[in-house]
């Protein structure tokens, strides 16, 4: 077994703690391996390790842009065992994004699919940088199935805050995704936090959808069902609606972890949905749930659902584990503080601390410390007040996009449309469709034809799917002012007489 | 079904399923890879759920789903799925 001695992080040790533990229960099950109880997770976690140690020097900074499986919780166990540190991306994450993030952050080993995604294809090997920052070279293959890269810096590389553990990403508040620092400390204080105020514990059983590099399985469902004993269950298939409910009939979960899309999916269900009877907790976040989702799962599953809140940068910050519809975000979480702006005039702004909050941006420096009050609270940019005790959102300052729960830099998308050598100008929006959902349009200026599938297929080379705008609407010119910037609001007027815009929100 | 009215049934789901940003004539062009036409990773879902309630065919989710990307492709596999 693995000696605790030779492991030099406290999230490592603390894992091995747990899972060596005869109190300890957990066990690991997805639909394409067998049951994996903690005993064997750790022999492979350890197999894992001492592959990791062979290709790289310890310390490594090994990123994961894998699906969700039973074999991403052992490769990431097995590189927080061999001293390396673990950045979770997510999966959906373009080369060309990816390439980006390899040369900012200092990747020295990249993990991942050989396909994209089940409808996307098989993917292409990782290049070397077209800038001349970094090499790569396949090395054997993880003793997960995991593909793997290895990369050798040209320069130096950004070092990590000596304290830090692991590193997940955000999207939204800078131009590409920024990686954030965690501490051991922080990580394990965001577990513990949420078992304490979910009462999770050995007879619970975890189903999760959410992608495991995401906070919402991350500090939910990974880390805690490990501490705690709990059994996770990581369904590997696309989640639609006939999948969910074959898997809560065979899984019977006593916690549900899913995005709002799928309760969406559930709730328009024509029929009760089974396999449901022994959940206790159902967890949604990221995006608000539609109140009719709400609505019809209450009254008629007798499913209610906890949409807690909480930030890639500080983890959960609330929960309620007796939601009602219209009952909000839930109470803040053991230790975390919740205050309102008042020094800059917006006194609605959400300012979160806690002690599970991120250490800085690793390529991004000096951004994480702007956004923290003196007293170290982080503007959440989201706006909402406490009632009763209970959080409820209202809104985000700013114009910010968000498509399902995912924060969208349009400056980003602009700059991918404005590189293809027909487009001339653009404006990056968000609307909704005629379902009511929210959807990313642009407008777009060309130089002559161009053909819209090809254009998709250039952003869809460039950028995670959900970036790539569903909607393209051509035009002559977008409006400008005498200094160059675009005039929103005629703009917005433009677009309102053909198309629903999207309310800006969380 | 004959094979010309399967092709119409998947293209007329693939339009509801997009709300409309695909007409079902796109939809069924020879050689129309749906993402390029902008079917979103929710839309596939929605696209999924058609499949399996109004055709009456469970797909392997946890399996190869590339057929996925074209009406041509979803066609060839119900038909599959309904002589096995």
């Amino acid at each position: 077994m693995v000696s605790p001695e030779r492991v030099p992080g406290l999230l490592a040790r603390q894992l091995i703690a747990a899972l060596d533990s005869d109190a300890v229960t957990f066990t690991l099950a997805s639909g394409e391996e067998a049951r994996v109880d903690a005993p064997t997770l750790l022999r492979l976690a350890a197999e894992f390790g001492n592959w990791l140690d062979e290709q790289r020097p310890a310390g490594s900074r090994v990123l994961i842009r894998a699906r969700n499986s039973a074999r991403y919780v052992i490769a990431l166990v097995g590189t927080l065992i061999a001293g390396g540190v673990p950045m979770l991306l997510d999966p959906l994450t373009s080369d060309t994004e990816l390439g980006e993030l390899i040369a900012t952050c200092g990747v020295d080993l990249v993990l991942d699919d050989l396909s994209a995604g089940p409808i996307a294809g098989p993917r292409e090997p990782l290049t070397a940088d077209e800038r001349g920052r970094y090499r790569v070279h396949e090395v054997p293959a993880a003793p997960t199935g995991h593909r793997a890269t290895a990369v050798e810096h040209r320069g130096g590389v950004p070092p990590l805050a000596p304290d830090t553990e692991l590193c997940r990403f955000t999207s939204g508040s800078t131009r590409t995704a920024a990686c954030i620092e965690f501490s051991g400390k922080a990580v394990l204080a965001a577990a513990r936090s949420w078992i304490k105020a979910s009462r999770l514990s050995v007879g619970d059983r975890v189903l999760c959808f959410a992608g495991l590099y995401n906070g919402l399985a991350f500090n939910t469902s990974v880390v805690p069902s490990m501490l705690a004993g709990a059994a996770l269950i990581i369904p590997t298939g696309l989640p639609a609606r006939g999948y969910v409910s074959r898997q809560l009939a065979s899984a019977r979960p006593t916690v549900l972890v899913a995005f709002p899309a799928i309760y969406d999916s559930l709730a328009a269900s024509d029929s009760l949905l089974t396999g449901v009877g022994q959940l206790r907790l159902n967890l949604s976040s990221a995006a608000r749930l539609a109140p009719r989702t709400v609505t019809t799962l209450a009254t008629r599953d007798d499913l209610r659902v906890s949409d807690y809140y909480g930030l890639a940068e500080t983890g959960p910050v609330t929960l309620d584990l007796d939601p009602a519809p219209g009952s909000g975000q839930g109470r803040p979480l053991p230790h975390a503080e919740l205050a309102f702006d008042t020094a800059t005039g917006h006194e609605r702004e959400l300012l979160v601390r806690t002690p599970s909050m991120g250490t800085r941006y690793l390529n991004y420096p000096g951004e994480f410390e702007a956004r923290l009050t003196v007293d170290g609270y982080y503007r959440s940019g989201d706006e909402g007040e406490l009632r009763d005790g209970r959080l409820h959102l209202q809104g985000r300052l700013g114009k910010g996009i968000a498509i399902n729960g995912r924060k969208i830099s349009a400056e980003e998308i602009r700059e991918v449309l404005l590189s293809h050598p027909a487009v001339r100008d653009c404006h990056v929006f968000a609307l909704q469709d005629e379902a009511g959902q929210t959807v990313l349009g642009a407008l777009i200026v060309t130089a002559g034809e161009v053909c819209l599938a090809e254009l998709r297929r250039y952003c869809l080379d460039r950028l995670a799917p959900y970036k790539v705008p569903n909607r393209i609407m051509f035009t002559s010119s977008i409006p400008r002012s005498g200094s160059g910037k675009p005039q929103l609001q005629r703009i917005e007027e433009y677009l309102r007489g053909q198309v629903q815009l999207a309310p800006f929100g969380p | 079904m004959s094979s010309s009215t399967l092709t119409q049934t998947i293209a007329r789901m693939v339009t509801r399923a997009s709300s409309g940003s695909i007409s079902e004539e796109q939809a069924a062009a020879p050689g129309t890879n749906l993402t390029e036409q902008g079917l979103s990773s929710l839309d596939y879902l929605k696209l999924i759920d058609a499949i399996e309630i109004e055709l009456g065919v469970y797909i392997d989710l946890e399996g190869d789903v590339a057929f996925m990307t074209s009406v041509n492709g979803i066609a060839d596999y119900v038909r599959t799925q309904r002589a096995m």
